[in-house]
């Protein structure tokens, strides 16, 4: 090992197989038989925890020295490989930076390490009277860091918008090893970060703005008979001032799964609507969603239904106990496309044979994320493998309604020229080249796709895999 | 001897897991170290790796044996796993393949020839009682009575620990009640071995304990240890293939029974307290209100929570015999704690377990906190209102 890096980490740094192994997954469930072809090396030969900026800083001047690749890690709660390696190389533990400073009260923000995890950090702030505004629904665990380098959309983004957007400035160290203070007006701005895949620096530092702790909050259900009117509800909702704080959707397949698991679940689609402001706001609220249920042909299901949901808010992955395999695809789409969405979900259910489950989070008029799953078995190796390619067909459903992939990592660089225009992916190869131009930071993600995931072949491979799947599904 | 593979009885487990992290961020063990092999998810990731095919590493034997067996990890998972079940599990295979820490099978075999953890003479079991007044002196073997008292091995081996012990008495004395103890002939209940991995002795344990409740046929059985509660409730009908013949309550459960009763009455206590859950109480028992319960009898109590409380409550490090397989840790787990309880501003600290006691107490120490540790039977002795003023 690195004699600096050893003596500056300590304990905090290890060669031990165990130790690296722990860092070679995400969500995704990868079958090693593709991971081999696809000549992924996921396994770091190094992990360290750095404890500040300035330990970053070392391991990127050794990174730096020796062409090795680095793989910026927070919790690693998302399922693109956005933080695992494909090259090996010295993974770095970011989770060990979560200290959190004193609010600014004045200003309204708080500077936290970048691997503070979004749910300590609201309790915290919420013992002072103030809170986050937005968080994942990955929030007990996901990473503040980690969020940046996702796109940062989710609970309270339709209030108040993506996560970059609230954030003031960020201490970031380049892969020259320079540490350096950037904002939204600096070279380059903080926005270059924001779904960046960790690719252009690691974010060691994060001043957020954030929000008193609202005087009232209220939870409501309205179900639907279809996702066309819910789809349509939830635009309306959306549109105009002193909207809701959040909106999700909750397909009726979702619920079906959740009957499955024993638990009691409404009929219907269904749109859970969430205020949290001044007491006076939140009684208007009451009011737009009756009417807006009353205008869609909704029902306004019972208030401890719509709380349970909401404590449910970080446990949607709980149904992979029915799996136990899900694979899914994540797409933005407009609300008002949900309707033709589901109905094309449908359809290639029946052609498949295969039972999806969708749910979602509506972050605008314009913009609302689909989750599609479906379940399935990877210790069937073949039959998951084949029901993979699925997600390609979920990811064309959406985009043949304007929509894309969400995120990119590795697993959706094949989706690369659906997700950016030519001209934006010729913007962010020059950012990348720009700040990082030996390409050690997170390499094999975000820009370029492996030639066995050539957009052209993976869509071959895909069509394949979906016929086969009609055969191979059990159902 | 076992012979699946590490992985075989683990393998639907390790595919239902999805891998969110929620066990890491409540895991102490995590916490404490910092590396993600400590965690739940950590050591599932290893272990599914295995299954490809590589060998059983020492690291990762360590690692099963660096937990406190909280079962935070269990409240955590969104799939509904049962991690804590997995860690005994791979304990057992690892200390049948001879990769458990020497030190639990010294343990072992110490609770199979002397009867207790602490390799004491059996007879020592009753010295607690020399400092105790009024105990009749047929309590220890008594036939019939009311409430069979099961001291555990700490409260009656350990001198430090033998407050508990003596509190308790005292408190069925001051209630009136007619009780009983197995004297010397309390063998360990076998909470050690299941944390030792060593559970293919249990059987015998669990056979001469309850023989011995059969011919003494209390009313019921009392402790104040939770590890023991746990052995008597959950763990000895299965290994036995039948009920116990009598109930068995926490110590914290019948003392508010006597307290609804008027058995009991306490006097005013003006101070902010806080109480810890025990794992092997709360999460693995399912019993947290009833200490709460007990503490609001208190007139004055002023009983504050910490920012993790009941099914999230924060491990003190004491448990899964980690303080025998990696002190240190144990004792981080330990500071994390006192920082949580420092935090409530509370000025005793109470906890219905005296491995709790004794494990925060000794945070305390480090950590030089003005707090007070007690034990809830030893807290409640002395607000005691026996009318003697």
């Amino acid at each position: 090992m690195d004699k600096t890096l050893s003596e500056l980490y300590g304990e905090r740094i290890s060669e031990d197989w165990c130790e690296r192994v722990a860092y070679s997954r995400d969500l995704g469930e990868i079958p090693a038989v593709l991971r081999s072809a696809l000549k992924i090396e996921n396994v770091p030969d190094l992990v360290a925890r750095p404890s500040n900026a300035r330990d970053v800083a070392a391991a990127m001047e050794y990174a730096k020295a020796g062409g090795v690749p680095v793989t910026p890690r927070g919790s690693a709660s998302s399922g693109f490989f956005n933080a695992v390696p494909v090259k090996k190389g010295l993974c770095l533990d970011l989770c060990g930076l979560d200290q959190i400073e004193d609010v600014d009260q004045e200003a309204g923000t708080v500077t936290v390490g970048a691997g503070c995890r979004w749910l300590p950090l609201d309790r915290h702030l919420r013992r002072q009277g103030w809170a986050v505004r937005t968080y994942p629904t990955s929030a007990p665990t996901a990473t503040v860091g980690g969020w940046i380098n996702m796109e940062g959309y989710g609970v309270g983004s339709l209030a108040y918008s993506a996560l970059i957007d609230q954030v003031v400035g960020m201490e970031v160290v380049f892969a020259s090893g320079e540490i350096r203070w950037i904002t939204p007006d600096s070279t380059p701005p903080t926005t270059w970060f924001a779904g960046s895949d960790g690719t252009l620096g690691v974010v060691t530092k994060v001043t957020l703005r954030i929000r008193r702790v609202p005087e009232s909050e209220k939870h409501w259900l309205v179900s639907f008979a279809d996702s066309d009117a819910l789809g349509r509800a939830a635009v309306e909702l959306a549109s105009g001032y002193a909207g809701p704080y959040n909106m999700s959707f909750l397909h009726s397949s979702y619920f079906d799964l959740q009957r499955r698991m024993g638990h009691a679940a409404p009929d219907g689609d269904v749109l859970a609507v969430d205020y949290e402001d001044s007491a006076e706001a939140v009684a208007e609220g009451r009011q737009r969603v009756a009417e807006a249920a009353a205008r869609h042909g909704g029902t306004i299901l019972p208030d401890r239904l719509a709380e349970a949901e909401w404590e449910q808010r970080f446990r949607h992955l709980s149904l992979k106990r029915l799996g136990p395999s899900v694979l899914a695809a994540e797409d933005w789409i407009g609300p008002d496309r949900l309707g033709e969405y589901q109905a094309a979900v449908a359809r290639l259910g029946r052609r498949l044979k295969t039972s999806f489950y969708t749910y979602g989070t509506i972050v605008g008029t314009q913009r609302m994320s689909v989750f599609t799953g479906y379940l399935t078995d990877r210790r069937k190796p073949l039959s998951y493998l084949i029901a993979l390619s699925v997600t390609c067909r979920l990811h064309e459903i959406a985009g043949r309604l304007g929509g894309r992939p969400l995120g990119v990592g590795l697993w959706n660089t094949p989706y690369l020229p659906g997700i950016y225009s030519p001209e934006e992916l010729t913007e962010l190869r020059r950012r990348k080249k720009f700040l990082d131009p030996a390409g050690l930071l997170n390499p094999g993600k975000h820009y370029e796709w492996p030639a066995l995931l050539s957009p052209g072949l993976f869509s071959l491979g895909a069509n394949m895999g979906s016929l086969l799947q009609r055969f191979a599904s059990g159902q | 001897m076992d012979t699946n593979t590490y992985c075989t009885d683990v393998h639907d487990a390790l595919s239902i897991c999805a891998r969110c992290g929620y066990c890491r961020d409540a895991c102490p063990a995590y916490a404490a170290s910092g590396w993600e092999s400590y965690s739940p998810r950590g050591k599932f990731t290893i272990l599914d790796s295995l299954a490809e095919g590589k060998d059983f590493p020492g690291t990762l034997a360590n690692r099963v044996f660096q937990c406190t067996l909280c079962g935070a990890c269990r409240e955590a998972c969104i799939t509904g796993l049962d991690p804590r079940g997995m860690w005994v599990k791979l304990r057992k295979q690892l200390a049948d393949r001879g990769q458990a820490p020497p030190v639990m099978e010294a343990l072992g075999e110490m609770i199979m020839t002397k009867g207790n953890m602490a390799g004491e003479d059996k007879a020592n079991r009753l010295l607690w009682t020399e400092n105790v007044e009024n105990v009749p002196e047929d309590t220890a073997g008594k036939k019939d009575a009311e409430v069979l008292y099961f001291i555990g091995c700490m409260a009656s081996l350990y001198p430090a620990a033998y407050a508990v012990a003596q509190s308790s008495a005292s408190m069925f004395l001051k209630a009136k009640v007619d009780f009983a103890t197995m004297g010397a002939d309390e063998i360990c209940c076998g909470f050690p071995l299941v944390a030792g991995g060593l559970t293919g002795k249990l059987a015998e344990v669990a056979a001469a304990n309850v023989r011995k409740i059969e011919e003494l046929r209390p009313g019921r059985i009392v402790s104040t240890c939770p590890g023991c509660v746990h052995m008597w409730q959950h763990e000895y009908p299965s290994l036995l293939g039948k009920p116990v013949p009598v109930p068995v309550q926490h110590s914290s459960q019948y003392l508010l029974e006597l307290a609804k009763e008027g058995r009991l009455r306490f006097k005013s206590f003006d101070k902010v307290v806080t109480y810890h859950d025990p794992c092997d109480l709360g999460r693995n028992n399912g019993i947290y209100e009833e200490p709460r319960e007990l503490l609001r009898c208190v007139p004055g109590l002023q009983l504050v929570e910490m920012e993790k409380n009941r099914e999230q409550a924060l491990c003190c490090g004491g448990g899964g015999n980690l303080e025998m397989s990696d002190k240190d840790l144990s004792e981080r787990i330990g500071t994390m704690k006192m920082a949580m309880i420092k935090r409530t501003g509370a000025q005793v600290v109470v906890t219905g377990c005296q491995q709790c006691r004794r494990t925060i107490q000794a945070a305390a120490r480090r950590e030089k906190a003005r707090v007070r540790v007690m034990e809830i039977t030893e807290f409640l002795l002395s607000v005691i209102d026996d009318g003697e003023g």
